[in-house]
């Protein structure tokens, strides 16, 4: 049973404490951390063409503030659709969440008209990439974003894919592929689905395109700021 | 000890016995056809009893060796028995008093048996508290579990590699606590395999076979529910590797019903030189006089063989004999012989084969493949090519879209507790509805309305709503309140909806395990269900809600499914100032997963971890589960 307890009078008049959250461009989060933390971002992973990203190009902004320590969590979307989450812990901070957000690694197609499921049929002929050649590329951008491969088991690929409702076109393959590391204090058991908590192990997520080797997306899950361990 | 003694035979009861020795309690045994190839034995359950079976082919001499544990927490206890595997069988039923506890066990196979396709394994399950479920584990992973009934597991071997494998068996109890079994080593020898296999499908089922037998012909047939051939696909390999699909269409190009299951069936047979035998040879092969195709309704292939029959005179002139050997007292039980037949030495009968049958014929398999004694059409006796087989049970499920929220909450959580989860459950509902708006779907909260379920009240309300499908398609639900100890019933302190009847309800169970893992029936399977209360994530709520949880996101998503995902915790909830605040989490993560009422293609995932920042502990203090597509997100 759900066990309750009256000691929650006072947890619930903390609770009623809401944290700050700020939306405008002139947040000094944004300007002072978020910013330079997502250009910081960009340089590494190799996207020259970031060489300052300004006030201008944030279509969307917000920070919200722990409401029992120092510390936020934020999220910025460009215009260009980027999309970076941000994790503030006192005075250490990092981008734990990127999102290109203009390609996919997974697509359901099943109310789709044909037209566009041969429009997603045919990005496989642009793919450039096979999940060998998809490991080296996820690989330079896990190195590059400050991770070591010695801290994490071997890595696990899949190729990106597609499914329709459509019984002529039922599935396909996507120029797309996603790599994840699995810390290496991480057992066995712990990734049997059954435990129902393979979410929660600490992992990185690498998703990188077939097309123009882009990253698509990266995650980092459960794992210290600043670090593997 | 109290005994019970059944036997069965076919599909029939012949005999039933009753003793109850020891005891002052006395129990019907009945039985019941369930299908062709299924009886069903039941009989009154003491709930929180562990019972065991035991069998044996004859009673004179009488061979009993334990068959399988049976429990239920139901009024019955229901025991299915296959009588393709027991054709003829006594059952004692007991409930063991003198053994110490816990005592969990597999009664067959042995250690270090080579087996081949599909095997039973009987499980023994006494434990000291009462018995909530067993399951099954390969390797470590869990292959099937059972929640009722005859503790006896199908595992199909091969879905898996061939080689030495490691299997034991679970007991939980009612506190989910699990007492494991010793395990027990098995080779695998399968010629052909499918290791793959998923239990359900959208709109195509892959089927990627391993063979040892090469070169060789294959066939897939596809089996309904009415045992019909609906599908054949015809192929051969030079290397043992066969990969091909099933697109849901009959032979006609006729799409199959949604919503059903199928068996689809693989066989392969050494290829005899010419892919099918010439029709003189064929004929001899099944001594037949004549072989004559047709098609089924759904265009698949099917044979009739005039093949010749006993003297129908012959056969009268010893019945004749036979009753004048017998007493008039006898006699008195026959009924009268009728008129004599005519004299016909060129006697003929008529014998129907598959598709199916037919291959295994042609390719000169052997008659216990072919599995048709009763039909006298075995083919001669010889040589047999090698050949093998897999199968799998897919479930077909219709294709659906995500829809309307049904929130709750537990209406006796105490004032505090209650004004403040009222107010959260508000801000969700505004949430979802300042979403829905942005999106201009109709995934809003259903009827803009929250339950309160009520301590004095009945959940009926709840319970319909959460099963509707039209007009309002509701697949999403979001519970706060209470949890009981297995998990398996939610509600207020006083009245639960049970996970069994709310999978009845909802037309979401399992059909018992026959491909290593268990098969999901869906007709309304959920997009996304959170239950917040105490150990939502130990029990069966997940596959309730058409969410199971052997099937992994990945492979959801390869079977073309609808993603779809559960969440639950671990634990007990506890509530205290000193712990972190689990309700205040939940709010958060709603809030974060719906992008604040503007986002919906947040991962559930990011949503779970950014929660977890906020309230750092949570999910590990109190376990919260996870099951199904943890990359979901609002808009999929």
């Amino acid at each position: 049973m759900k066990l309750k307890c009256l000691l929650l009078l006072g947890l619930s008049l903390a609770i009623s404490v809401s944290a700050e959250v700020a939306t405008n461009m002139t947040d000094a989060y944004l300007l002072q951390t978020m910013l330079p933390l997502a250009h910081q971002f960009c340089t590494k992973a190799g996207m020259t063409n970031f060489t300052q990203i300004n006030t201008n190009q944030v279509k969307r902004y917000r920070r919200e503030d722990f409401n029992d320590r120092p510390g936020c969590m934020a999220d910025l979307t460009l215009t260009n659709k980027y999309h970076f989450s941000s994790h503030t812990e006192k005075d250490r901070s990092e981008i734990w969440i990127f999102q290109q957000n203009q390609q996919k690694s997974y697509y359901s197609l099943n109310d789709a008209p044909v037209e566009k499921i041969k429009a997603v049929q045919a990005l496989l002929k642009q793919n450039k990439l096979n999940e060998k050649k998809a490991l080296v590329l996820a690989r330079k951008y896990f190195t590059s974003l400050g991770h070591d491969e010695k801290n994490f088991r071997p890595p696990e690929i899949i190729q990106g894919y597609w499914v329709s409702g459509n019984i002529k076109y039922p599935s396909g393959r996507l120029p797309a592929y996603t790599v994840t590391w699995y810390r290496k204090d991480v057992t066995k058991e712990q990734l049997d689905p059954m435990t129902g908590e393979v979410y929660r192990q600490p992992s990185i997520d690498i998703a990188v395109s077939g097309i123009n080797s882009s990253l698509i997306s990266y995650h980092k899950n459960f794992l210290p700021i600043g670090s593997d361990f | 000890m109290k005994t019970l003694t059944l036997k069965t035979q076919s599909s029939f009861c012949v005999c039933l016995i009753l003793i109850a020795a020891n005891t002052h309690a006395t129990f019907k045994l009945n039985v019941a056809n369930v299908s062709q190839s299924m009886i069903q034995i039941n009989w009154t359950n003491q709930v929180g009893t562990s019972y065991r079976l035991w069998s044996t082919e004859s009673l004179a001499p009488s061979a009993w060796t334990p068959w399988a544990d049976a429990f239920s927490e139901d009024t019955n206890v229901l025991v299915s028995v296959s009588t393709t595997e027991l054709p003829t069988a006594f059952f004692r039923v007991e409930i063991p008093t003198n053994g110490s506890l816990p005592a969990v066990q597999i009664f067959s196979p042995t250690d270090n048996q080579t087996v081949t396709g599909k095997i039973a394994v009987g499980v023994g399950a006494q434990i000291t508290n009462q018995l909530l479920g067993a399951n099954l584990y390969l390797d470590d992973a869990l292959v099937g579990f059972i929640d009722s009934g005859g503790i006896r597991f199908n595992l199909d071997t091969s879905h898996f590699a061939n080689g030495s494998h490691t299997l034991y068996a679970g007991a939980v109890d009612t506190a989910n606590n699990e007492t494991l079994s010793s395990s027990i080593t098995l080779d695998f020898e399968n010629p052909v395999r499918w290791l793959d296999a998923c239990s359900m499908f959208n709109s195509f089922v892959p089927i990627d076979v391993d063979s040892d037998i090469y070169p060789a012909d294959w066939l897939v047939t596809v089996t309904d529910t009415n045992g019909t051939v609906v599908r054949s696909i015809t192929g051969s390999t030079t290397d043992g590797i066969i990969q091909t699909s099933w697109d849901g269409t009959d032979d006609n190009s006729q799409q199959l019903p949604v919503e059903n299951l199928y068996q689809i069936t693989v066989d392969v047979a050494e290829t005899s030189g010419s892919s099918m035998m010439m029709a003189s040879s064929l004929s001899s092969t099944l001594e037949a006089i004549t072989v004559s195709s047709s098609t089924n309704p759904h265009g698949v292939a099917e044979y009739t063989l005039q093949k010749p029959a006993p003297n129908p005179l012959t056969a009268y002139l010893e019945a004749v004999t036979n009753l004048s050997q017998l007493t008039p007292q006898e006699k008195f039980i026959y009924p009268p012989l009728p008129q004599p037949p005519a004299n016909n030495p060129y006697a003929t009968t008529t014998v129907k084969m598959s598709a199916r049958e037919m291959f295994l014929a042609s390719h000169n398999a052997s008659g216990t493949a072919l599995n048709m004694a009763s039909r006298a059409a075995t083919p001669n006796a010889g040589a047999a090519l090698r050949n093998g087989s897999t199968k799998d049970l897919v479930w077909w499920e219709n294709p659906w879209v995500s829809g309307q929220t049904v929130l709750a909450y537990a209406g006796d959580l105490g004032f505090i507790q209650g004004g403040y989860v009222n107010a959260t459950m508000i801000g969700v509902r505004n949430t979802i509805n300042s979403l829905n708006d942005d999106l201009g779907g109709n995934r809003g909260v259903y009827a803009n309305t929250i339950y309160k379920l009520s301590s004095a009240g009945e959940f009926s309300d709840l319970t319909n709503h959460l099963s509707e499908t039209t007009p309002n398609n509701v697949r999403t639900f979001y519970f706060y309140g209470h949890g009981n100890t297995n998990g398996n019933g939610f509600g207020t302190e006083s009245l639960v909806i049970g996970a069994r009847s709310l999978g009845a309800l909802l037309g979401n169970y399992i059909v018992p395990s026959t491909a290593g893992r268990p098969t999901l029936v869906t007709h309304h399977a959920y997009s996304f269900v959170y239950l917040d209360g105490c150990n939502t994530g130990l029990g069966i709520f997940p596959e309730a809600f058409g969410i199971p949880k052997a099937v992994t996101g990945p492979q959801l998503n390869a079977a073309g499914l609808h993603k779809r995902a559960y969440m639950g915790w671990g634990a007990e909830v506890k509530l205290s100032i000193l712990y972190d605040y689990p309700l205040e989490w939940s709010a958060k993560f709603w809030q974060i997963w719906l992008g604040d009422g503007s986002d919906s293609t947040i991962k559930l995932s990011d949503a779970v971890a950014a929660a977890e920042a906020y309230h750092p502990g949570v999910t590990n203090q109190f376990k919260l589960k996870i099951y199904g597509n943890t990359d979901l997100t609002w808009g999929d």
